[in-house]
């Protein structure tokens, strides 16, 4: 076992692009693959957006791990990657930096409707797009579509919460129940769904056993204890 | 801490000031010393970047870099790589960012010079070349320096242009000023402190590096 492990060893590590809500996860993961197989992670975290386009002009990673299943769909179509497989499946939640008495987001956004409320740039993060449209389908974006400020990805948002920039975030799970998100109050925007999020392995990549591997990793069962303590199913 | 971004920076600065400053004694000396028609474009054109956003800058060398692209092409063809998101990628778009920086000091420090001293070179029998290696250089050296050390400042504190061309890999790409914004992203303040002090120490002794090179007189003057 010991000299499988240093075998393994002379590989650089393998290059994860990890979409920005999935990166506390993946921490953990990533101690528990490589405790097991010897095989090291390097995580680039971003949103996914960012990362699809980097996967595009030919980034140099070995597989991508999506906040969503249209970009890695995209990119099977165009060949760069393998057959995405889904992986996780995540929900959106306000999430306020102060303890607020409201049964449901709709409520607590009525609170601090005068305040900013980060919510990451739908454009380029799943997690901004699906709260974008909840609020559409609440009928609240008429609303509040001038106190909202932009976050580059999930992480930039809650962030945004953190250093008190803003009252309150549309981050994901992970976020909304992390130690420094339990800090303050969080609701289930039930009305953004289920985001669905899809890995895939890049096919330029000149790891692809080692790769497969950590894909196949992630869909077992192992992972599924570390998924729900970060509110994925 | 990933303190492979403080070693990223300082070699990207390092490698990007040595090939900006080989590149830019001779221009600068050419922009001072030759008068021809339309010269006033080209120093223009010199100074872009210095006032350009460095996205857009960014963009332009991802469209230029890019694996469809003709120079892209080349590159694949020399090298068997790609210029984006690698090393080699983010020291030409530091040097393309920084060329400005490395200019002026460099003409200052020209135009600095007495005449004189090139005129009395060339009737000695210098060839204009010479006289620029032998006089013009050695005359210059507190100006190359200060141009060598700003830019290696502007160089460690590149961000925008190189997250567009570098991507943030991580051991490769990922600089320190990339480094500290993920940081902060991630909510990892304590690292994030570690790394800006580190930057903030580098930038200080920099600009007393400058200004004790500026007071100083140069060798021909003393």
């Amino acid at each position: 076992m010991s000299s499988n492990v240093q075998a393994l060893e002379r590989f650089p590590p393998l290059r994860v692009a990890v979409a920005a809500n999935f990166l506390m996860p993946m921490e953990e993961i990533r101690r528990v693959f490589t405790g097991e197989t010897g095989i090291e992670l390097q995580i680039i975290a971003g949103s996914t957006g960012k990362l699809y386009a980097q996967i595009k002009h030919s980034a140099p990673f070995d597989l991508f791990l999506a906040a969503d299943t249209k970009r890695p769909r995209l990119l099977f179509e165009q060949g760069l990657v393998d057959k995405p497989i889904n992986y996780a499946k995540g929900m959106v939640y306000l999430w306020s930096t102060e303890k607020i008495d409201a049964v449901n987001w709709q409520e607590a956004l009525k609170q601090i409707r005068t305040a900013k409320v980060a919510i990451p740039s739908p454009d380029t993060a799943p997690y901004g797009e699906a709260a974008r449209k909840a609020l559409h389908n609440a009928r609240q974006w008429v609303q509040i579509e001038n106190n909202l400020v932009y976050g580059q990805s999930v992480a930039q948002a809650f962030q945004f919460g953190v250093s008190g920039g803003v009252k309150a975030a549309f981050v994901s799970a992970s976020y909304a129940l992390s130690e420094q998100g339990r800090k303050g109050s969080s609701w289930l925007v039930s009305e953004a769904g289920k985001v669905n999020q899809a890995a895939c392995l890049i096919l330029k990549s000149n790891y692809p056993e080692r790769a497969t591997r950590f894909l196949s990793f992630t869909t077992s069962m192992k992972v599924q204890p570390i998924l729900q303590r970060y509110g994925y199913q | 801490m990933d303190y492979s971004a403080l070693y990223i920076s300082g070699k990207l600065a390092l490698i990007s000031t040595a090939l900006l400053l080989i590149i830019a004694a001779p221009l600068s000396y050419f922009l001072v010393h030759v008068r021809f028609r339309g010269k006033f474009f080209l120093e223009a054109l010199v100074s872009v970047p210095l006032v350009l956003p460095p996205t857009v800058l960014g963009f332009f060398l991802l469209i230029i870099m890019s694996p469809e692209s003709l120079p892209g092409r080349l590159w694949h063809t020399l090298t068997g790589g790609s210029l984006l998101f690698t090393f080699c990628g983010i020291v030409v778009a530091s040097m393309a960012h920084s060329l400005p920086y490395t200019i002026q000091p460099l003409k200052t420090a020209f135009e600095k010079i007495d005449k004189r001293i090139l005129e009395s070179a060339m009737v000695l029998g210098c060839s204009r070349f010479n006289a620029f290696w032998r006089v013009a250089l050695p005359n210059a050296k507190n100006g190359i320096v200060a141009a060598g050390v700003l830019t290696f400042a502007h160089i460690m504190g590149e961000f925008g242009v190189v997250l567009m061309v570098g991507g943030s890999i991580p051991g490769e790409t990922r600089v320190a000023s990339i480094a500290v914004y993920e940081y902060v992203e991630a909510l990892r303040y304590r690292e994030a402190w570690l790394l800006s002090g580190a930057l903030l120490i580098t930038s200080y002794l920099v600009l007393l590096c400058v200004m004790y090179l500026n007071g100083r007189p140069a060798p021909h003057e003393a």
